[in-house]
């Protein structure tokens, strides 16, 4: 059906996005009824209908209603916010440094918000508040974040190599910090560390849903409204301010945006692999590069893959998974068939 | 993959070209109106998708406190401590006798635990019983526990010797392993296996009780409670003392003070047992320890160094001030030149047995001047003894006096 195209990017729209938000309900569908306990479907929804206070049937067994509105729901739905704030900030970032292997990492928001985390673990802050932690990681990740920028601002204007560069250093000197504090710690402290860098959805509750989705969501409208400046970006600073850009400002602006909303999301629910590098691309191959396609499809796509991802990881009727471990097993093969694919039918990437 | 491949295809032409196409020509502002549009629609959805959200959890909430009296999140306010009503000093010191009397060895500062509670001679609490755990937060049990489930080995091998099996409805899978568990056979057939990520597992087996440490998340513990599950922390003891007060502590909380304090009864017999044997043994007569194991040795303020001291040895770590769990170079195996070094019995990485450890060391050349390898005294003492967190930890104590002073157990 779709041979033949002059497709305007409206067109497409209206054809994948409608596609991609049905994915993404059937797989919260699926996230919600399936988990290492059996609930029927109709009685999870029937929970749900409950809760909303639709319905009002006191016959629901208080366990199930426990572990579809304590612990499915609100896991599912910060899947789904951190999905797409992950694969979103990764095609802006794409996009803003004219670079395929740039991801939210690149900026040391990983590196940095670990180095937060392991603070909060080892003064035993963690163990005070469920929101030390995060607290922490969003601290730590932004101020990763400001002296990179900081490193790499000449005269007023990001240089976007130099800012990768620099990225890299300091990530890796941050690390290299975290480790020198793991090395100190005990095997508990260690031990959660781990987990925590392993990126995880478990645990997650309505403080953390109340936490993420909000910000998140803003954050991404807003984003949404640069898609076409992303677009002139890919032309060149040159070009872009001869067409009216101010290419400085708009980066750095979209350079705050995207480090908060993943600053955000990984203080959350740890630094979870690949989302940010993989989805953009699938997308990007699956819709074409033009930002205002790319943006929404990659919010839905990475919502879809990170909340598919996630009942994945927790069926195992012996223990999770951590979501970072499934995103990056099933994530990087698939990238590679499809960039081989694509090479083969001579498609340019 | 067609659909893919179609559209990749379809793209072919220059993303620049593409994009003059449909900016250069005064598309700016149809494509930034979509795009305010977009923004704004999706703004709507945030907020509709919330106020769902909010309504769902809220109603949840107000059904969970109803639903258990005593035990209730902190509605909302994000704090871990639950907002309890219901503390009353008469209730949180019901079974706080003093805890002085009943310990032997004098030593009555635990800082282990809540309450710190060590029970008189009484059989046991009172329910409703209202306790403080290691986390600082107070809950109430209305009746003595019945569906225990326990999420740290510690607490599987103490709760096997204070309640009925039948009241355990979980233990962790470390219980059936021989190589550290106290209790591998005796944990057969007792509950299943589940471990704290289990979430949705712990809550369908409905238990009155969760026993965990100070360790796991506070997430999973909140989650719990949420879900109107009373969850009790105890904090990992780091001596002997302290080991001794989480016995009574957990034995308090599940009702079970007499079983509690013949346990720690048992533990102080055992100590003194080994103080008698060593009592003629004069300071110059002690003999200096280390112990060397894949993740490192153990310093000052760790169960090691309480057991080595307790069976009458030295050990140069802590002497020389580390604490902790370090990694020692060769160098200061050398210069400190223990007398006895303890292997492991158990190794994580099951390539390592006690003879491949102790023969890398006999054989090391740089290793040579060092007493303990010259005197071949590498020794293992059984690994469920001295890693317990239980009270079978005191009888490591036992097992290291008698490796270490063999003459004196005769």
């Amino acid at each position: 059906m779709l041979k033949t195209g002059n497709f305007t990017v409206y067109k497409k729209m209206g054809l994948v996005l409608p596609v991609l938000a049905a994915l993404l309900v059937f797989t919260v569908i699926l996230a919600v009824a399936l988990g290492a306990v059996y609930v029927p479907l109709g009685r999870s929804f029937r929970i749900i209908l409950d809760n909303i206070g639709l319905i009002d049937d006191p016959t629901l067994p208080g366990d199930q209603v426990s572990i579809i509105c304590m612990v499915r729901l609100p896991r599912v739905i910060v899947a789904c916010v951190a999905g797409a704030a992950l694969s979103v900030c990764g095609a802006v970032m794409q996009g803003l440094f004219r670079n395929p292997m740039a991801d939210p990492g690149v900026l040391g928001v990983s590196s940095g918000a670990g180095l937060g985390a392991i603070i909060s673990i080892t003064t035993g802050l963690a163990a005070r508040s469920i929101y030390t932690m995060p607290m922490f990681a969003a601290v730590g990740a932004l101020g990763a974040v400001a002296v990179i920028y900081l490193l790499s601002l000449r005269r007023g204007r990001i240089a976007p190599l130099t800012l990768i560069l620099s990225g890299i250093a300091v990530s890796t000197f941050i690390g290299a910090v975290t480790q020198f504090i793991l090395i100190k710690s005990n095997t508990y402290e260690v031990r959660r560390y781990v987990f925590w860098t392993m990126g995880g959805l478990s645990g997650m509750m309505w403080e953390q849903v109340r936490l993420v989705t909000f910000p998140v969501l803003v954050l991404l409208a807003a984003l949404m409204m640069f898609s076409r400046d992303l677009n002139l970006l890919q032309l060149g600073d040159e070009e872009a301010q001869s067409l009216g850009l101010e290419p400085s400002r708009t980066r750095k602006l979209l350079l705050l945006i995207t480090s908060l909303i993943t600053a955000v999301t990984i203080s959350v629910c740890g630094p979870v692999s690949f989302v940010g590098l993989i989805v953009p691309h699938i997308m990007r191959l699956a819709v074409g590069p033009d930002h205002r396609l790319l943006i929404p499809a990659s919010a839905l796509g990475g919502a879809i893959f990170l909340t598919g991802c996630d009942i994945l990881g927790r069926m195992p009727a012996n223990g999770e998974i951590h979501v970072g471990i499934i995103t990056a097993m099933l994530g990087a093969p698939y990238f590679l068939y499809l960039l081989i694919r694509t090479r083969k039918g001579g498609a340019a990437f | 993959m067609g659909f893919v491949k179609s559209f990749a295809k379809n793209d072919n032409i220059n993303p620049k070209q593409d994009r003059k196409k449909d900016d250069c020509r005064g598309n700016r502002n149809l494509a930034g109106r979509f795009a305010v549009r977009r923004g704004m629609v999706l703004l709507v959805a945030a907020i509709m998708l919330f106020a769902v959200l909010a309504g769902c959890s809220g109603r949840n909430r107000a059904d969970s406190v109803s639903g258990n009296a005593g035990l209730q999140s902190g509605a909302g306010s994000g704090d871990a401590v639950p907002g309890n009503g219901t503390v009353g000093a008469s209730g949180d010191g019901s079974g706080n006798t003093s805890a002085g009397s009943t310990d032997a060895s004098g030593r009555s500062e635990t800082g282990a635990g809540g309450d710190g509670t060590v029970a008189g001679t009484d059989a046991s609490s009172e329910f409703p019983l209202t306790v403080t755990d290691a986390n600082g937060d107070v809950m109430t049990l209305e009746n003595p526990p019945k569906r225990i489930i326990s999420l740290t080995l510690g607490s599987d091998e103490i709760l096997l010797s204070l309640v009925d099996k039948s009241r355990i409805v979980s233990l962790t899978r470390y219980a059936d392993d021989e190589g550290i568990s106290n209790i591998a056979a005796e944990a057969k057939g007792v509950g299943v296996r589940t471990t704290m990520d289990q979430i949705e597992n712990i809550i369908a087996l409905e238990p009155d009780l969760v026993i965990t440490d100070t360790w796991a998340d506070i997430n999973y513990i909140k989650q719990l409670r949420d879900s109107g599950i009373t969850v009790y922390a105890f904090r990992t003891p780091n001596n002997i003392d302290e080991q001794r007060a989480v016995v009574a502590e957990l034995a308090h909380v599940v009702g079970a003070d007499g079983k509690g304090q013949e346990l720690v009864n048992w533990m102080d017999e055992k100590l003194k047992a080994v103080e008698e044997r060593l009592s003629v043994l004069k300071p110059e007569q002690k003999l200096t320890v280390m112990d060397y194991g894949e993740l490192g040795s153990s310093g000052k303020g760790t169960n090691f160094d309480d057991i080595v001291t307790r069976a009458g040895l030295i050990n140069v770590v802590s002497r020389a001030g580390i604490e902790g769990w370090p990694v020692i170079s060769k160098e200061k195996i050398i210069e400190f030149n223990p007398d006895i070094i303890i292997l492991p019995s158990w190794y994580y990485d099951a390539g390592n047995t006690f003879e491949s450890m102790r023969d890398s060391l006999v054989n090391d050349p740089s290793l040579q001047t060092v007493s303990a390898i010259k005197n071949n005294r590498i020794i293992s003492v059984p690994n469920p003894h001295i890693s317990a967190i239980s009270h079978y930890v005191v009888l490591a104590v036992e097992d290291v006096a008698k490796a270490a002073y063999p003459e004196l157990f005769e």
